[in-house]
């Protein structure tokens, strides 16, 4: 048995090591509408986040349920962020759509997944994802994320 | 010079003896030898080892010997032995070598270099035992060892399924609850739909961490509040000792932090705190100052916090701090 210690909770993605000048310019970035893309095989799952992200002063530029059509939808749409699930209907998932939406398209994906088991995470971080919320999450906590994707600069 | 001059042929006769002594004993020795000379050529093989394979000393001798080693095992068998004499280091290999009954048997051989009294090097001596009944054991249990791998395999593949739905129908239920709750236009009820959602979320917070493939049936707990921090942010410091909770003490905490992450709040700190010490008897006192008032007067809030003091199978006091003690761990 150890001593008592302080629970030190992790700290999100945040602007301490910038100036004031441009931790106002992240700030500010992070409120501008912005273009998402949904990929998600649960209708009513993306339903929700359709829900969300409008209300939070975004626009959903598409909804896609596989891997193949979220490539498709991210190279016409040009999303400024995608909002991928891990696992889709199809044989590949949402790490491989992301890592060739990241390459080919420079566009960042926020992991939405119910997988989070090492192995599924360190394939996922290939993708340099600008985020990753683990199921089942609120709506309070998708709005966060977001946010925190656009104010880290993941996505732009 | 000292020593006795002794003649050639008392010399001779010496050696012969001497080679006499070595085969009786040879021959009576419960396992097969073999010895080879300086040029690697073999040129005797002992009792046990023609009547295992059934051929003369004539047949054997030489390399004669290598036509009754299994094919597939006859290259690597004669690299080993050819790279170790060379090297005049003792070497041990394992092959099939066919019997009288033209069974191929499993043997272990072990070699190694011998030398006159001169310090010349003479050859080499080795002694081989069957091993079949070994190695088939042995092949039984990696089977076996497969099989059991492959089942645990498929046991985890099948587990991780099943947490992986689990936590998509959590996951809906919650999105149901939120869209529900983004079309409600009563202020109130849209308020009980949201709280409905947090609480839903917390317990789900809560259990993933017990519920993983591979994991102990009980977690650290601060690993418990680490979890249930993230969705709380009205919680403020929280101070430990280590203790192990198991997932009932673990949705007790879920339930008893987020009921209070609504009504409980300090007004002075605009935070409520959280206290887990270690007291006697193995067991722990979990003190979380807060404001009770509005916990009370909430009928809902009251009949949660007491189903985590059932949870925690002991009784909660409701003043502030909130407190109660209970035995952590999976045995409670």
């Amino acid at each position: 048995m150890t001593g008592a210690t302080d629970v030190h909770l992790a700290a999100g993605p945040h602007n301490d090591d910038l100036k004031p000048s441009q931790a106002r310019a992240r700030e500010s970035a992070a409120l501008q509408p912005r273009r998402i893309l949904i990929v998600e095989d649960e209708l009513l799952i993306s339903l929700e986040a359709e829900l969300i992200i409008t209300s939070l002063g975004h626009q959903v530029v598409g909804m896609a349920r596989s891997a193949d059509a979220a490539v498709e939808v991210a190279s016409r749409e040009r999303p400024d962020l995608v909002l991928m699930d891990i696992r889709l209907e199809g044989p590949s998932d949402g790490i491989d759509a992301a890592v060739k939406i990241r390459n080919t398209l420079g566009i960042a994906s926020l992991f939405v997944s119910a997988h989070d088991d090492p192995q599924t995470m360190a394939r996922a971080a290939t993708a340099t994802p600008a985020g990753f919320l683990i199921k089942p999450y609120t709506a309070a906590s998708l709005g966060e994320a977001i946010r925190k994707a656009f104010t880290a600069g993941q996505a732009d | 010079v000292s020593g006795t001059i002794v003649p050639s042929t008392q010399r001779e006769d010496i050696v012969e003896e001497g080679e006499r002594n070595f085969r009786e004993l040879a021959d009576n020795a419960p396992v097969m030898v073999w010895r080879s000379g300086p040029d690697k050529l073999c040129d005797f093989f002992n009792e046990p080892w023609l009547r295992f394979t059934g051929r003369s000393m004539e047949q054997e001798l030489g390399n004669g010997w290598a036509e009754g080693v299994h094919a597939d095992d006859l290259n690597r068998c004669l690299a080993i032995y050819i790279d170790q004499f060379d090297r005049r280091e003792e070497f041990s290999m394992d092959y099939r070598l066919r019997r009288h009954d033209g069974e191929y048997r499993w043997v272990l051989d072990n070699g190694r270099p011998y030398y006159r009294a001169d310090g010349s090097f003479a050859g080499y001596f080795g002694s081989c035992i069957d091993i079949t009944e070994r190695k088939v054991e042995q092949a039984e249990l990696e089977e076996a060892l497969a099989t059991t791998q492959g089942a645990l395999r498929e046991k985890d593949a099948l587990l991780q399924e099943l947490q992986h739905r689990v936590r998509n129908n959590f996951q809906i239920m919650l999105s149901l609850i939120s869209i529900a709750s983004e079309y409600q236009t009563d202020p109130v009820a849209r308020e009980q739909l949201q709280q409905l959602q947090k609480r839903i979320h917390l317990v789900g917070s809560a259990q993933r961490l017990f519920h993983r493939s591979g994991a102990p049936m009980d977690v650290s707990c601060r690993e418990v509040f680490r979890a249930l921090a993230e969705a709380l942010p009205k919680l403020g410091p929280i101070q430990c000792d280590e203790t192990r909770l198991d997932v009932n003490q673990g949705t007790a905490l879920a339930l008893l932090l987020g009921e209070l992450s609504e009504k409980g709040v300090v007004p002075a700190s605009g935070t409520y705190t959280v206290q887990l010490r270690t007291v006697e008897s193995g067991r722990a006192r979990l003190s979380i100052s807060c404001n009770t008032d509005k916990l009370r007067r909430d009928k809902s809030c009251a009949a949660i916090v007491n189903v985590a003091a059932g949870l925690l199978d002991a009784p909660l006091v409701l003043n502030n701090p909130v407190s109660i003690i209970f035995r952590p761990g999976a045995a409670s």
